[in-house]
């Protein structure tokens, strides 16, 4: 299993195409603030409000590139077969690819963050840094880490059952994007039950814990426990689903 | 070295792999022979762990616990890589995994299947370069044990021959045992030391290389200017008299198909003019297709 472990950072340190896209990313970010900062429009709250902005883009933008790094590109190249056929127990694969998906979007998430910050404090360098706003900018950034993980899982269930990639990142991104949560929200309209569990959904249970934290400074524990909930429960379905799943080639 | 027991893979009522007994031993180079759709990959699939069976069972290097034993096991199935990497890349992945760290063998590896310069990523691969690398990752720490489903597919002529004197060498020099899967009758048949006959799921059949030798070369047939004479010869100088004559007046002697020499010599000393002598043997091919009693593509 450590094996693996090790072959995956290798192989994900060694993909081109990721870090392309991350200076991208980073450069989208500068160029914003600088236009922020060029144009003048920069305000007591301008850190806090932008900041809030691209947390919630975070998980579509930074989230679907980790999934597909992480999860797709063994069914899109075909390495599966290959991989499981060198006797790497099916539990250890799923649980590396776990472990390496925190891991990795950890790293994004803090290094971007990290970039945002340090760009927005020297090209705003005659506004003042708050630590509250570092504060909440960083429980809003793990709200959101969470939530990120939380999908994930429920799509790398979804992957492991069809053994298809496409199918599993539609539903990471309707999932993402709030799309699943908007249906749910409208068929309560007719079935008034559904809100009972729209209001444990992972969107709700994040909207909720972002809500306390800016009327109340107080994070939510149980965001804390719903979201463990989802990951192991998404988890111990990806073992249920891959155990004696035959491998397609 | 790998045992299969009344091995069987059943999708609703079909039995891909039907009661599959097959036997490799340390050493040998088995040829899985069958059409498409026979079972062949299906048995590869189940041996490397990668489809469950609905019945039977398997040891690999006398142990039941086969997901340690497939960690030194070399395998080989289809050519996917991750498109992204270079050749090196691809094999250093496979190595860490199989906790490989050297990269001297990553060196030796593709120096023996001839990747040695190539720096393009595996999307931009030829077939063939595909193949090439899908066979060095399969020999990666030099296992004691290599599976190889359909090695050939795509391999230009001077490709098939370096990979058949590359398995013929790790055999002679390493006593690494070979399962491998070929719709090229022909080369298997340079190389097996074995073979099993697979047709609808079912083992028809399993040979040494020696047996099918046997049964495959039906004789010495030769033609001579007299016929009389020649069988004279035969059953007074030779002492041979189970030899039949056919119509077209040619002779045909059964176990004597490495012995033609012999007759060649006699029948011309005795001012005999030896018109033909030839080896009366059936391809490989048709004695599969005889064995199945079917006459589609293998």
């Amino acid at each position: 299993m450590f094996n693996y472990f090790k072959s995956e950072i290798w192989r994900l340190t060694h993909k081109r195409s990721s870090f392309i896209y991350y200076v991208f990313l980073i450069f989208v970010y500068i160029i914003s603030i600088l236009f922020l900062a060029i144009q003048d429009l920069y305000t007591p709250n301008t850190l806090l409000e932008s900041a809030q902005s691209i947390i919630s883009l975070l998980p579509v933008f930074v989230g679907t590139q980790v999934f597909l790094a992480v999860y797709g590109d063994d069914l899109k190249d075909r390495m599966l077969i290959k991989i499981i056929g060198t006797g790497l127990h099916r539990l250890a694969y799923l649980l590396v690819k776990a472990v390496i998906f925190i891991l990795y979007s950890a790293i994004v998430f803090l290094i971007l963050g990290a970039v945002y910050l340090i760009s927005f404090m020297i090209a705003g360098g005659h506004l003042a840094v708050y630590a509250q706003d570092i504060q909440s900018i960083a429980v809003m950034g793990i709200i959101t880490y969470l939530k990120t993980l939380a999908f994930s899982q429920i799509a790398a269930a979804f992957l492991f059952c069809f053994q298809k990639t496409v199918p599993a990142l539609v539903l990471f991104l309707t999932l993402i994007m709030g799309v699943v949560l908007f249906v749910f929200n409208i068929m309560a309209y007719v079935f008034p039950i559904i809100e009972k569990f729209t209001n444990y959904s992972v969107s709700t249970l994040s909207q909720n814990a972002q809500t306390m934290w800016i009327n109340f400074r107080q994070f939510d524990t149980s965001f804390i426990i719903g979201i463990t909930i989802y990951i192991v429960l998404a988890f111990a379905s990806q073992i249920m689903i891959f155990k004696n799943r035959d491998i397609k080639g | 070295m790998i045992q299969t027991q009344q091995l069987t893979k059943k999708y609703g009522n079909y039995f891909a792999v039907n009661n599959v007994s097959m036997s490799v031993q340390k050493g040998d180079i088995y040829g899985l022979i069958g059409k498409n759709g026979a079972g062949k990959t299906t048995i590869f699939k189940l041996l490397m762990g990668l489809i469950k069976p609905s019945g039977g069972s398997i040891t690999f290097l006398e142990s039941y616990n086969l997901e340690m034993a497939r960690h030194s096991i070399g395998f080989m199935m289809e050519d996917g890589f991750f498109s992204y990497l270079n050749a090196h890349d691809n094999l250093m992945f496979a190595a860490k995994l199989k906790g490989i760290e050297d990269e001297k063998e990553i060196n030796r590896i593709l120096q023996l299947v001839g990747l040695k310069n190539s720096t393009k990523t595996f999307s931009t691969f030829s077939t063939g370069m595909k193949q090439r690398l899908s066979i060095g990752q399969a020999l990666l720490g030099n296992p004691d044990m290599v599976i190889l489903d359909e090695p050939t597919n795509g391999l230009d002529p001077q490709g098939i021959a370096d990979f058949r004197n590359l398995v013929m060498e790790l055999n002679q020099k390493y006593q690494t045992t070979f399962l491998i899967s070929s719709h090229i009758l022909g080369e298997l048949n340079l190389i097996g030391t074995r073979f099993g006959f697979i047709n609808k799921g079912y083992l028809v059949q399993e040979i040494s290389a020696k047996e099918l030798h046997n049964n495959i070369h039906q004789g010495l047939i030769f033609q001579v200017n007299k016929l009389k004479k020649a069988c004279e010869l035969l059953e007074n100088k030779l002492k041979i008299t189970d030899y039949r004559v056919t119509k077209n007046k040619e002779i045909i002697l059964p176990g004597y198909e490495d012995r033609p020499h012999i007759i060649a010599k006699c029948m011309v000393e005795n001012g005999l003019d030896l018109i033909q002598l030839k080896v009366n043997q059936v391809s490989l091919e048709e004695y599969f297709l005889n064995l199945i009693g079917g006459n589609t593509n293998v």
